[in-house]
């Protein structure tokens, strides 16, 4: 192009190419291979596929690490929903007390009764116990480490003085050996079954408490848990 | 002033004047109304500015609340506006690439009217408070078949003239705007039928209506923008596109990664994660039909061209949208990015890169296109130069003072949002200045807006100007174009 034509002024522009030339030019450069550099390559393309390889790599793993599982429950792409389901963050409360069922299934039920009613002057009652409904810190000693000696247990319409040589266990001695999550689920359990009514207790309130008493051998009395609050 | 120009010897003809004067009517008539509800949006735009800040503001008027008069400018800008200007730009340049002789528009200006009557029906609509909860959709469902059908009796002649031409060769503008003209009712009516008449269930709901939002900006808005840019700066230039062997390729790239790009929106939002990541990585893809394009366009300056900028309206408003469009696409791009979305989404960030396309992109690169076109078509100069450069500038600073104070008002906004210890009052306090400076800018494109419709108006219909000028219709030989050179870019 020899100049660019002056303009007639903004009130009206002159053309610089006609519409037939500019559509003749263009489509022969279409068909044109672009000029090598001195190097011998052309740059332009080159540039363009690394550009093109980088971005569909960057691309690619972007979504392996943002696509949520293709769940379609999965709203924030940073959680791995299968990783998610084995942390107690990802319990929901009826999954809580499904495990605790099963666990006083399995470890409670033969001394306390399906019902939680326990047997007379063998074994005392869960259902409506100031035990077991009451301070948090108590019952978890309770469960963590046993009780025995004669103690005092009252019910929502009776107080039963309980005494018998039987001992409670603790379920952090073999053949237990609870982790401090089974201890809260089936604490949960006995808290809001046999018409109990008292607030869950979470996995690391039982962590505290038996970090607590690490020092204590065997089982609690009475006396020994009166004297936490 | 054109007394004084000496004719070329070589091309004594006015360039394809049959062709222009075979569009001219309906062109005349969309752009009229265009202009019409460009001014229209910029008149409810600033109420609703105006209401951001001083809520007392025609507070007593129950059309004029907020709710409805933020969304009935925001429809007349896209509807009225966009696609009557778009329709009008498109025809005439569809006729011109294509060299096709149009005949019978007067059935065009009926379908003109028609959709013009849509568009008036479906705002009275949204002001009277029938209107829908989807962003850029709200105006009522029942206007929109009737919309749909006078928009495919326009766009049909578009595509006709395509066909009827007798032109051999395809020039890329010609793609982006025959792409655009068959997204539009592609996305109008699956965004209809899937919102409204068969409307799809929950999450699905907000997915369509991103998509929706997302398409008419990047599939309506920045093609028919950018297929202009690309023939006005070899227009205009006298020198062809930078790389244009790459064209078809930004041209592909952008098409495929678009659609699904709108999903993005939503990043950080309610909906599946796959969905999000899937939006985002287009998004990110999108950077590829960007670079294309930037080195096509601005490579078109290098050598010579830049200085060309300083003596041409045309050329700088070409030369802003171009700028606009990559601009706006990198914020996409950016917004797409999670951590950056947790802070931008739902704030005034989000809608300064919307309002970078539909008003940057589409609306300056239409300025520059009616600016050349106009005078051909009417076959007189425009009355005032310096309206025009008042047009310019007031457009351009409203454009850019409404985008700074909107992104930065909007990323202060994002990072208060998602501080627990700040009171929700005192985000919205502490945006209000922002507000203020976008409520100015609201008022310069306004007044931008007007020099714009004075000028057209004394064009077309003052009868009087054309007779006080100096020269009456302007001689065939000053709207001949010269022949373009193949230049060797390397060389
Ligand atoms: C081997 C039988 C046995 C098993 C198994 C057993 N307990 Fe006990 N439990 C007892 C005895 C005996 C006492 C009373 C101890 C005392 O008198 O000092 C007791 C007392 C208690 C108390 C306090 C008193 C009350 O009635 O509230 C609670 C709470 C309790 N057990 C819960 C449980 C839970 C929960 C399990 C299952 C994880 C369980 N026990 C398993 C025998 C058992």
């Amino acid at each position: 192009m020899s100049s660019i034509p002056s303009s007639l002024g903004p009130r009206l522009e002159s053309a610089a190419a006609s519409d037939d030339s500019i559509q003749r030019v263009h489509a022969g450069l279409l068909g044109q291979k672009p000029e090598p550099e001195p190097g011998g390559y052309a740059l332009a393309p080159l540039a363009l596929l690394g550009l093109m390889s980088a971005l569909i790599l960057g691309c690619c793993i972007f979504f392996v690490r943002n696509r949520g599982g293709f769940d379609p429950l999965v709203y924030n792409g940073r959680i791995d929903p299968k990783s998610a389901a084995n942390t107690s963050a990802a319990l929901t409360p009826e999954k809580i007390i499904a495990n605790g069922k099963a666990i006083y299934g399995l470890s409670c039920i033969q001394c306390h009764g399906p019902e939680g009613k326990g047997q007379p002057s063998l074994f005392p009652p869960l259902a409506g116990s100031d035990w077991a409904n009451g301070s948090e810190d108590r019952v978890i000693r309770i469960l963590l480490h046993g009780l025995k000696d004669p103690i005092k247990v009252k019910t929502v319409d009776s107080t039963l003085d309980f005494a018998s040589s039987n001992k409670m266990p603790s379920l952090l001695a073999p053949p237990y050996g609870y982790s401090d999550a089974k201890i809260s689920f089936v604490l949960t359990y006995v808290r809001q079954a046999f018409g109990n009514n008292a607030p869950p207790i979470t996995a690391e309130k039982v962590t505290a408490v038996r970090e607590e008493i690490a020092a204590h051998k065997g089982e609690f009395t009475q006396a020994d848990l009166l004297a936490v609050p | 002033m054109s007394a004084s120009k000496p004719s070329s010897p070589v091309l004594p003809v006015a360039e394809a004047a049959d062709i222009d004067a075979a569009v001219r009517l309906p062109v005349l008539v969309l752009l009229a109304f265009a202009i019409l509800w460009l001014l229209t949006a910029s008149a409810l735009g600033l109420v609703a500015a105006i209401k951001l800040t001083r809520p007392d503001f025609l507070a007593s008027c129950e059309w004029l609340t907020f709710g409805r008069v933020y969304p009935a400018a925001l429809n007349a800008l896209a509807y009225g506006w966009g696609v009557s200007a778009g329709l009008a730009v498109a025809l005439w340049l569809m006729a011109r690439l294509s060299r096709a002789v149009l005949p019978g528009g007067g059935l065009l200006v009926v379908a003109a009217v028609c959709w013009n009557v849509g568009v008036k029906l479906g705002i009275l609509g949204i002001l009277a408070g029938w209107s829908n909860s989807v962003p850029w959709l709200e105006m009522p469902r029942q206007v929109m078949p009737f919309l749909l059908v006078a928009y495919v009796c326009m766009a049909a002649w578009v595509v006709g003239a395509l066909r009827a031409g007798s032109s051999p060769r395809l020039y890329v503008s010609q793609w982006w705007v025959l792409a655009a003209l068959f997204w539009l009712p592609w996305l109008l009516t699956a965004a209809g039928a899937m919102l409204f008449f068969a409307p799809v269930r929950g999450t699905v709901q907000s997915v369509v209506a991103a998509w929706y939002a997302h398409g008419l900006l990047a599939l309506w808005f920045a093609p028919l923008g950018l297929g202009l840019v690309y023939y006005l700066l070899p227009k205009l230039l006298g020198k062809p596109i930078r790389a244009y062997y790459l064209a078809p390729f930004g041209f592909w790239f952008y098409a495929l990664f678009s659609a699904w790009a709108g999903a993005a929106r939503l990043a950080d939002g309610p909906v599946p994660a796959w969905t999000q990541a899937a939006g985002a990585i287009a998004s990110f893809m999108l950077l590829l039909p960007v670079a294309v394009i930037a080195v096509n366009l601005f490579g078109s300056f290098l050598g010579g061209g830049l200085a060309a900028l300083g003596r041409g309206v045309v050329l700088r408003f070409a030369a802003v949208a171009a700028l606009f469009f990559v601009l706006s696409t990198l914020l996409y791009v950016a917004m797409a990015l999670p951590g950056v979305a947790a802070i931008t989404r739902l704030t005034w960030f989000a809608a300064a890169s919307d309002y970078a396309v539909i008003y940057g992109v589409f609306s300056f690169a239409v300025f520059g296109a009616v600016y050349y076109l106009a005078p051909r078509l009417v076959g007189r100069e425009w009355p005032f130069a310096s309206l025009i450069r008042a047009h310019f500038w007031l457009a351009l600073a409203g454009l850019v003072l409404a985008g700074v104070s909107l992104s930065l008002g909007g990323l202060q906004q994002g990072r208060e949002l998602t501080n627990a210890k700040i009171p929700f009052a005192d985000v919205t306090q502490h945006t209000l200045p922002y507000l203020q400076a976008a409520t100015l800018a609201g008022a310069l494109l306004l007044l931008g807006h007007l020099a714009f419709a004075v000028n057209f108006v004394k064009l077309v219909l003052c009868p009087r100007h054309r007779a006080a000028s100096a020269a009456a219709p302007v001689p065939a030989s000053l709207l001949a174009a010269p022949e373009l050179e193949l230049e060797v870019h390397a060389s």
